[in-house]
């Protein structure tokens, strides 16, 4: 079974792949690849939707799911894209993108009860239980995380600045502050 | 067992397993000079194997060798895709409310904004 599916577990992999070089290290090092890296996990899983031959109930369950989660979803993560694009965040409100941005939200709506109108209240939740399970997940990283940080040992003091490096500070802050430098 | 009390235990060891998963996966990838995955991944693997065998406990199967691991693994990670899937749409109606207080603040005055706007 594992092996019919393989495409879509390699696209899966994938998209993680992407999202996690897009979460690494500081901002400015974080992996320019990731875009392209989640795209193509993504259409490895469309690519193989569209193709697949298993036809056990447990995967051709999970085959519906995905293509009755993927039109609404798509549809209104475009719609939240273009309302904080128009919305005054940062600058001023954008009328165009945040009117069409909420139009959009709205069809993605009529999208879900099109799509998903035999799903109940019931599975819903039932499906609920899993956060119980995805905090658990997280709790338990978090602590083995700290139990692995609190056994570093701390660094020594940093030594003080020698002559020529505090010549060099001084030079970007007065450049930076636009102070003459002599 | 209760059904309803099955497919609850099923969705929370899956929830487990596949988040467990996905951060063993971000924690090779992302590997770089300051981190210290090796503990952590350790102990995760071990409990993506425990998960695994409460699951085969809950089914009632015995435990062996020749149990089909790999089948139960996806199975579990299929459950909880499945699972976020489906509760995906009320953290999307939830946020639909940050949505409009964003869409309708009036943004704060700030000198260095209208800077920004201005070139």
């Amino acid at each position: 079974m594992i092996v019919d599916f393989m495409l879509v577990w390699l696209g899966f992999f994938i998209m993680l792949v992407g999202i996690s070089w897009a979460r690494m290290g500081p901002a400015f090092q974080r992996n320019r690849y990731y875009k392209p890296i989640f795209i193509i996990g993504l259409l490895c899983i469309i690519s193989d939707l569209s193709q697949t031959q298993d036809q056990s109930k447990h995967i051709e369950e999970f085959l519906n799911l995905i293509i009755d989660f993927l039109p609404w979803f798509f549809t209104g993560f475009l719609g939240y894209y273009l309302v904080l694009s128009g919305a005054p965040t940062y600058m001023k409100v954008r009328y165009p993108p945040l009117i069409t941005g909420w139009i959009i939200i709205l069809y993605s709506f009529h999208l879900y009860f099109e799509y998903n109108n035999h799903l109940s209240v019931g599975d819903i939740l039932v499906s609920l239980s899993t956060i119980v399970g995805i905090s658990f997940s997280f709790i338990f990283f978090f602590f083995l995380v700290r139990f692995v940080e609190n056994r570093i040992p701390p660094e020594a003091p940093a030594p003080e600045l020698t002559a020529s490096e505090k010549e060099l500070v001084r030079k970007i802050i007065s450049k930076n502050i636009g102070v003459d430098e002599k | 067992m209760n059904d309803i009390l099955v497919d609850v235990l099923l969705s929370i060891f899956g929830g487990f397993i596949l988040t467990t998963i996905s951060l063993i996966i971000f924690q090779v990838v992302s590997y770089h000079p300051y981190s210290r995955p090796i503990v952590p991944i350790f102990f995760q693997s071990i409990s993506v194997f425990l998960g695994l065998v409460i699951i085969i406990l809950i089914d009632g199967k015995e435990i062996s060798i020749s149990s089909q691991w790999t089948s139960i693994l996806e199975s579990s990670l299929i459950l909880g895709i499945t699972d976020i899937m489906r509760i995906l749409p009320l953290f999307y109606v939830l946020m639909l409310y940050f949505l409009f207080i964003a869409s309708i603040r009036t943004p704060l005055e700030s000198p260095l904004l209208e800077l920004l706007e201005s070139e």
